[in-house]
């Protein structure tokens, strides 16, 4: 549409335009810009509404070069016709870029201007590093809440673990004297491998048998915040147990859920450690526990001897290697004192466990292999048989093991308490819900940041717990 | 010269009534603009070139302040004198350094 327009063009256009005929209209552009001329001439400007201002301006001359010789010549000075248009005219013929506005600009160049902004973009960066650590914080604190559930692991674990780590050791006693001589690495290694099965084998015992309602909703939430912690697919497992093929597959993973295990293992150790020597409070429940413990105890030696091949296979195994394979070792115990009461599903996955973590011994997966293939051919006849004898063993371990510290809700306070000397929130929570275990919730409730030290005198608010 | 005297001297040139050529004037006006719109070029002879002219988009500072902004691109109207319009304003070449120097002391 770029075209040249004359004035001639102009005043067609108008004569079509207005009722002048094409000479009449031709005249009078003509004269608009005579017009024009001659207002310039006169008074040097000229406004003309809806169309702009035109203005005589002068150039001043200036000095230049000729760019053909080099000679320095002056340009004179002139007059010159200038032409503002009005706002209106300017915007609509600015119309297709009319969207556009003047932005300020955040990067510079000017040494003044750089430092500015750089200072600014330190304190943005402060600003979003500030904003990270808020997050981080935030997370943490999110975080806080699994740790805490994890600790109550932690914390349970050992006196779940301790009764049961004295019945490996007992087991031991039977199996063999030697290990009892050093009471310390034992018990450790059962409590090891203990919690470590615990975490396991109780997953499997939820869809396996039905037989197991009671220790259930202990066991389970005890592996759950394992679960957490490890992020391995346990219900993965869940779903494959009644396969026994497909089972092979777990012990590639074991790898990466048993490293932070034991981690969590050396932890509740030390914890285990502090509450029996430092405080001692825990004792006469575990001097219960344990008494039950050994009547469990009994019923699973009965059961052993039903499982002839396993026991014997697995109580040998440590023997050759105890040091190398002490934990391989306790877990194999573990594994037989819970398979007894579990069925077949157990056995198979330690003996899964074994051969993986202990490669070093030869003789497990040899003797592990026959363990599978003969519970699995027990299996059928175990189920009704293990009845029993399983309940007798689930008795105790729920007493043993975990809280159930995920199965509750807070509703709100139920009472405060003022801590006294010598007071702890397992006592507390013993004292308030008649189960030590819930003692979680009152941390959670609180928000304390460490359970281990509560100041005297301070007021602890007791949640009201409603089972979900 | 303001509007008044503008219409009043181009009705008087035409033999026209004010009025009359007050609306020619806007139809004349509104002829330009929708043609200038179009980036058309208007040249009008003796006098000078109305052009649409593409003002590329750039960075300006404010020496005050400091602050840099970014001008966006626009169309602008210009306006170039012919020839003969610049001969008629500076005809007499020697008197035209005085006028000029005259004109900036003036301002």
């Amino acid at each position: 549409m770029e075209k040249k327009l004359s004035v001639l063009n102009l005043a067609e256009e108008l004569a079509e335009k207005s009722s002048l005929t094409a000479s009449q209209a031709e005249g009078f552009v003509r004269a608009f810009f005579d017009v024009l001329a001659d207002g310039l001439a006169q008074d040097d400007i000229v406004k003309v509404k809806g169309w702009g201002t035109f203005k005589l301006s002068a150039v001043m001359g200036r000095e230049s070069v000729d760019v053909n010789t080099g000679e320095r010549i002056v340009i004179k000075g002139y007059r010159k016709v200038t032409f503002l248009p009005e706002t209106a005219l300017k915007e609509r013929i600015n119309k297709p870029f009319a969207q556009f506005e003047t932005t300020e600009l955040n990067d510079g160049y000017s040494t003044q201007e750089e430092t500015d902004r750089v200072e600014d973009a330190g304190l943005d960066a402060g600003a979003l590093l500030h904003a990270d650590e808020v997050n981080e914080t935030f997370s943490s604190a999110a975080e806080e809440k699994p740790e805490v559930q994890e600790e109550t692991t932690a914390l349970e674990m050992p006196a779940g673990t301790e009764s049961e780590s004295e019945t490996p050791s007992v087991y031991e006693a039977a199996a063999d004297v030697e290990t009892m001589t050093e009471p310390e690495p034992v018990e450790s290694a059962g409590t090891k491998a203990d919690s470590g099965e615990a975490a396991r084998p109780e997953a499997t015992t939820e869809p396996e048998t039905e037989i197991a309602i009671e220790p259930e909703p202990i066991l389970v939430p005890e592996d759950e915040p394992v679960r957490k912690e490890t992020g391995t697919p346990e219900p993965e497992a869940l779903k494959r147990e009644p396969d026994n093929v497909k089972r092979t597959r777990r012990p590639r993973r074991s790898w990466h859920y048993w490293l932070p295990i034991v981690l969590l293992l050396l932890v509740s150790v030390c914890l285990y450690i502090y509450i029996t020597f430092g405080k001692g409070f825990e004792k006469p429940t575990y001097a219960h526990a344990a008494g039950e413990k050994e009547n469990s105890i009994k019923v699973e030696h009965v059961d052993f001897s039903d499982k002839k091949p396993n026991i014997v296979i697995k109580t040998d195994s440590p023997k050759p290697t105890p040091a190398a394979c002490s934990t391989t070792a306790s877990i194999v115990h573990d594994s037989t004192q819970i398979s007894s009461e579990e069925g077949k599903t157990l056995e198979v996955k330690t003996t899964q466990a074994v051969p993986e973590e202990a490669k070093t011994l030869e003789v497990k997966p040899a003797g592990a292999e026959p363990a599978e293939a003969k519970s699995a051919e027990a299996k059928p006849a175990q189920q009704k048989t293990t009845v029993q004898p399983a309940r007798s063993g689930e008795k105790s371990l729920k007493d043993i093991t975990m809280a159930d510290t995920t199965g509750y809700v807070i509703l709100g306070t139920k009472a405060t308490h003022t801590v006294q000397e010598g007071e702890t929130i397992v006592q507390l929570a013993r004292k308030y819900y008649n189960d030590k275990r819930l003692w979680p919730y009152i941390v959670k409730h609180n928000g304390l940041k460490n359970p281990n030290s509560v100041q005297v005198g301070k007021s602890i608010a007791i949640p009201e717990l409603k089972a979900k | 010269m303001n509007n008044k005297e503008f219409i009043t001297a181009l009705s008087k040139r035409t033999g026209r009534t004010p009025s009359d050529t007050l609306k020619l004037i806007e139809d004349f006006e509104a002829l330009m603009t929708s043609h200038l719109e179009e980036n058309d070029t208007i040249a009008a002879v003796g006098f000078g070139t109305f052009e649409v002219k593409k003002k590329m988009e750039r960075v300006s500072v404010n020496p005050t302040t400091g602050k840099r902004y970014l001008i966006p691109p626009k169309l602008a109207l210009s306006f170039k004198q012919s020839a003969s319009l610049k001969e008629r304003f500076n005809a007499d070449a020697d008197n035209m350094e005085a006028s000029a120097e005259d004109h900036v002391s003036r301002q």
